[in-house]
């Protein structure tokens, strides 16, 4: 579609796409007025905050309206940059929904709130990023690729080291920003090798993936893996892994909440796009990806085994869930392993982001921070600690929850396929294995609240209403999903 | 709403209910308990006097014939090109199912019953109860695998609490132990669950299905199916059907517990309290063998009947190992956790038999052992409450203190010991008779198994006598000297407790028929399947 592309032509098509994109000028538009008021106000956190939050709810609505009248097939929009079906607009949705959440939870993070620089810069950094992952979840070019990872990154390096203030901290970061320049310097150079073999980046093109006919299979999986490299480091999984515990404990609560989810549903939106074409580069595209899967669900799970910090333990998790995930991608068909990914990610978002709100809670109110503290916190008749049980008990993927519908889903579509996909059924007895595994350190958090002898614990704070109300809703909301899922599985 | 549906939701309303009260009505939870536990123990009654028999009753794999049947479609999960998901809200009862589902509600009774030691934190212990009650009843009434394999795990939850925060001194390790083992099991069940469902269509609908009738019918498997009769698949070079009869049996061999999936349960009996080790016995442990029957015997005949060698010789080891372990034992609550493998050994045995006798036989001894094991565990309970100790000898000539309780001690330990009269004879007799009759009737299991498995009888015998003699006989002896005063004899809560059990445990040894007939006709259908 490329060829004989005239700028009339173009331009017509750019006019046209433009009704396409109207969440992301509604962030684009939010991303400017919050540093305006900033700028010219003062005192206008919560003008702030109310400007963010209606940004990114309008955003929604606009892609609820945009579901409405959509067409069965994609289109493509901007000439060939952006990709917009059902499916994309489905992730766009979850991650929205997802940020929403978490801006809350920024909002309430005391860390965040304290620090003498304001947060209203962060919001700012916040929208940005959030502009980064839509754009991302739709490229249909490489290119655009590169671009909304970068800007997602960059928000992600800020955010992370925003409260920057111990030495421990700032190595987390500096962590975090070497490891992702140099997995993005490499993507970038496999984008390069692709653009060199074929002449184009446009993942939509017949011609970009015909030259790989040519050259042999060493270099395909070699250009492969670069750009794997790049989206590993977002996904965190092994080897791109070691940047993800330092950081989800030195960050701020909030924000390791937000890393461990919304970047993840972009990414594998992204990536679910990739298999296609790249089952056709290299044969040994499954193996590769069923091979990382198995690694980083063992690493993930029994790194995670021997954590004492709780946002640590949190982190190894994260990690094994991203091994999970990633399973799914060698599912032959797109529409199967886009629904069920969306429902995994529905489920593990809504569960993780439970669990995270809780800890930081606790971390605010008792300074709870590693799995020894939590003793006595039983005896408290909280309803903070109740709800963490849920949130375990669907993160280790046991019924009625959430976490054990997902878990059942990925089980019941990968099942068929152990005949056709050699491999698979020793990844598949790794994942049922580590399920096993998760269980022990997953109701560690449950032991040392309920089982374990109860400790004094000192009161810092009184209980905050707002915190108590969002984690009893998520934790509803995980029952529900889990006794009802068809509800919610809509994509 | 039909009566199975009551029967499962009652208690999960009033856990809720007991969850939402106000703390100051803590001491009034015992009797919600209680009341739930009467409720359905009448309304299992009911079930059970209803319950009919006969050619058009037989149940196991006739979806029509089973009873008291509910049907709701529940989750249609759309999961792309396989389709959708469709799990149905399924419940239905045939002869294997309706006697262990009176034997559970009135062990929840007993346990509600023997609450009373509980001290702390009411309102937790109670809700959990209440769920771990709904779990159970589910199990049993489930006729979908999926809705199955939910209540399954759902028991799992309010057990770990239950054992990890009410229990011993090393309860954490009892609670994690158990949890994991019986985890274990299950996930790989889920895959082969999982497998079935693609591998099953619906007669009538054509699509796929988890309903475990229809699994049952090798005509609804679809030819190229993973689990198909006749694809023959492979799973890492083991044939798939044979690689999904060994999950799922090892999954219910965790629960029963066989020899050597066993090691769980001693743990777990002695740090539990009373209670939770009456609920344990006298129910969890038939929930592994209702699966075995119901799921991996029922689904996988074809596995079965060319593995009964080996099952029945698990089920030989487990009877004489138990009852050998049990021999050693020094504390009394660990003993009868062993005799409680020994005595599911037998229902092991009866099984792999696969004859009229032998299958009636082990369903008996689920029932029969159900009634003796709470008794025996409620026994221990008595003294352990009085003293905390549970010793044997800590104690001597307890006869003389302790007259009534000693005269339910005889009884339970006779009974359980297989003396003529009880329950536990006729099934234990009926086992052994099904295993020694195998050899001449289908070829299945030699009959050097039945004459090992009654030396377990004898073994039995030995360690239930010797532990009465020193216990109960001689000269009155105890540890220290106040313990006289703390041991007093039997109080009426106690004693309305253990007489229900110990009358029916005769009245069954008397009266077997009540059993047989009722589970005769599903029995029978049952034997079909391996035909």
């Amino acid at each position: 579609m490329q060829t004989g592309l005239d700028i009339a032509q173009s331009t017509e098509n750019i006019i046209t796409s433009l009704s396409y994109f109207v969440s992301e000028f509604i962030i684009t538009i939010g991303f400017l007025l919050v540093i305006i008021i900033d700028l010219f106000l003062k005192k206008a956190e919560r003008l702030v905050f109310f400007a963010t939050i209606l940004t990114l709810v309008l955003a929604a609505v606009a892609y609820l309206l945009q579901l409405n009248i959509i067409q069965t097939n994609s289109l493509l929009l901007f000439n060939g940059m952006f990709l917009h079906n059902s499916y994309v607009i489905g992730f766009k949705l979850l991650a929205l929904f997802a940020s929403i959440i978490s801006l809350v939870f920024f909002n309430q993070d005391k860390e965040l709130k304290n620090h003498p620089k304001g947060i209203n810069d962060f919001y700012t950094i916040f929208l940005g990023g959030i502009l980064g992952l839509l754009t991302l979840i739709s490229s249909a070019n490489l290119l655009m690729l590169f671009l909304s990872i970068e800007m997602l990154s960059i928000a992600s390096y800020l955010m992370v080291s925003y409260t920057n203030k111990e030495k421990l901290q700032a190595e987390a970061g500096m962590k975090y920003v070497l490891f992702g320049a140099t997995a993005s310097a490499i993507m970038l150079y496999g984008l390069t090798f692709l653009y060199g073999f074929s002449g184009t980046l446009n993942l939509y093109n017949e011609n970009i993936f015909v030259a790989f006919e040519q050259i042999n299979s060493f270099s395909a999986s070699l250009v492969l893996l670069m750009v794997l490299a790049g989206i590993g480091f977002k996904l965190s999984f092994v080897p791109f892994h070691f940047w993800t515990p330092d950081a989800y404990q030195q960050a701020p609560t909030s924000v390791s909440s937000f890393l461990s989810t919304v970047p993840k549903i972009a990414v594998f939106a992204f990536l679910f796009r990739l298999v296609a074409p790249f089952q056709f580069v290299s044969i040994h595209f499954s193996t590769i990806i069923l091979s990382a899967a198995g690694i980083t669900m063992l690493v993930g799970n029994v790194m995670a085994v021997f954590q004492k910090d709780l946002k640590r333990l949190l982190a190894y998790s994260s990690i094994g869930h991203t091994g999970f995930l990633l399973m799914l991608l060698v599912l032959p068909d797109d529409s199967t392993m886009s629904s069920n990914l969306w429902f995994y990610l529905f489920a593990y978002s809504i569960t993780n982001i439970g669990a995270f709100m809780s800890i930081a809670y606790l971390e605010d109110r008792f300074n709870i921070k590693t799995l020894q503290q939590l003793k006595g916190l039983g005896k408290l008749n909280t309803l903070i600690a109740p709800c963490l049980v849920v949130f375990m008990v669907s993160l280790t993927g046991l019924p009625p929850t959430v976490g054990f519908m997902a878990k059942f889903v990925v089980f019941s579509s990968l099942i068929s396929e152990t005949t056709a996909i050699n491999f698979l059924t020793p990844v598949l007895i790794v994942a049922v294995l580590t399920t096993v595994l998760s269980l022990f350190y997953y109701f560690n958090i449950p032991l040392h609240i309920y089982l374990k002898k109860p400790e004094e614990l000192i009161v810092k704070k009184k209980k905050s209403v707002i915190f108590d109300f969002f984690v009893l809703i998520l934790a509803i909301l995980v029952i529900i999903a889990g006794v009802f899922p068809d509800i919610f599985k809509i994509f | 709403m039909g009566l199975l549906s009551i029967l499962i939701f009652v208690p999960l309303l009033f856990g809720l209910t007991i969850l939402l009260l106000p703390k100051k009505y803590s001491q009034s939870y015992k009797y919600f308990t209680v009341a739930v536990a009467v409720i359905q123990l009448a309304i299992t009654a009911y079930l059970y006097c209803q319950f009919q028999t006969g050619a058009a009753f037989t149940g196991v794999n006739q979806l029509d014939s089973y009873q008291f049947k509910e049907y709701l479609p529940w989750i249609r999960l759309d999961i792309g090109k396989f389709g959708a998901l469709q799990i149905d809200y399924l419940l239905g009862v045939d002869g294997f199912s309706i006697p262990l589902l009176f034997l559970s509600a009135l062990v929840m009774l007993i346990a509600a019953l023997s609450s009373w030691e509980i001290k702390e934190n009411h309102k937790g212990y109670f809700s959990l109860m209440m769920l771990l009650n709904t779990a159970i009843m589910g199990v049993f009434c489930a006729l979908d695998i999926f809705l199955f394999y939910v209540f399954y795990e759902l028991m799992l939850l309010p057990l770990y609490f239950l054992i990890g925060i009410w229990g011993g001194v090393r309860r954490e390790y009892a609670a994690i132990k158990f949890f994991l083992y019986t985890l274990l099991g299950s996930v790989f069940m889920l895959l082969v669950i999982a497998g079935l469902y693609f591998s099953v269509i619906d007669p009538l609908t054509g699509n796929h299905t988890f309903n475990m009738v229809h699994m049952m019918n090798p005509q609804n498997y679809v030819p190229d199916g993973i689990f198909s009769f006749l694809a023959h698949q492979d799973i890492l070079g083991i044939p798939a059907r044979l690689l999904g009869f060994i999950v799922v049996f090892i999954a219910f061999a965790i629960k029963v517990p066989i020899v050597p999936f066993h090691t769980w349960l001693p743990d777990a009996h002695v740090e539990a309290p009373t209670p939770i080790s009456i609920i344990l016995a006298g129910v969890l442990l038939k929930v592994g063998g209702y699966g075995i029957i119901r799921i991996a015997y029922s689904i996988f005949p074809d596995v079965a009947l060319n593995l009964s060698f080996y099952i029945g010789l698990l089920g030989v080891i487990s009877i004489l190992y138990g009852a050998m372990v049990a021999l050693a034992q020094t504390d009394l609550k660990r003993l009868i956790a062993y005799s409680s493998v020994s005595h599911m050994g037998f229902v092991l045995l009866g099984l792999a038999s696969l004859t009229s006798e032998g299958i009636s036989g082990a369903m008996m001894q689920m029932i029969s052992h159900g009634f003796l094991s709470v008794m025996l565990f409620f026994i221990v309970g008595v003294v352990y409450n009085r003293v905390h100790d549970r010793y044997i000898y800590n104690f001597r000539g307890l006869a003389t203190h302790m007259p009534i309780y000693t005269g339910f001690v005889m009884i339970a330990f006779f009974a359980s010991l297989g003396l003529p009269g009880f329950s536990a004879f006729i099934a234990e007799a009926f086992s052994l008779i099904g295993a020694f009759n195998s050899e001449s009737v289908n070829g299945l299991i030699p009959r050097w198994m039945a004459i090992l498995g009654s030396f377990g009888i004898l073994l039995g015998a030995a360690y239930l006598l010797w532990t009465l003699q020193r216990m109960f006989f001689g000269q009155l002896r105890v540890k220290e000297e106040n313990w006289l005063i703390k041991l007093k004899d039997l109080n009426v809560r106690e004693i309305l407790t253990l007489v229900p059990l110990a009358f029916f445990a005769i009245l069954l040894g008397v009266i077997p028929s009540l059993v047989f007939n009722i589970i005769n006709t599903s029995v029978n259908q049952f034997i079909l399947l391996f035909t």
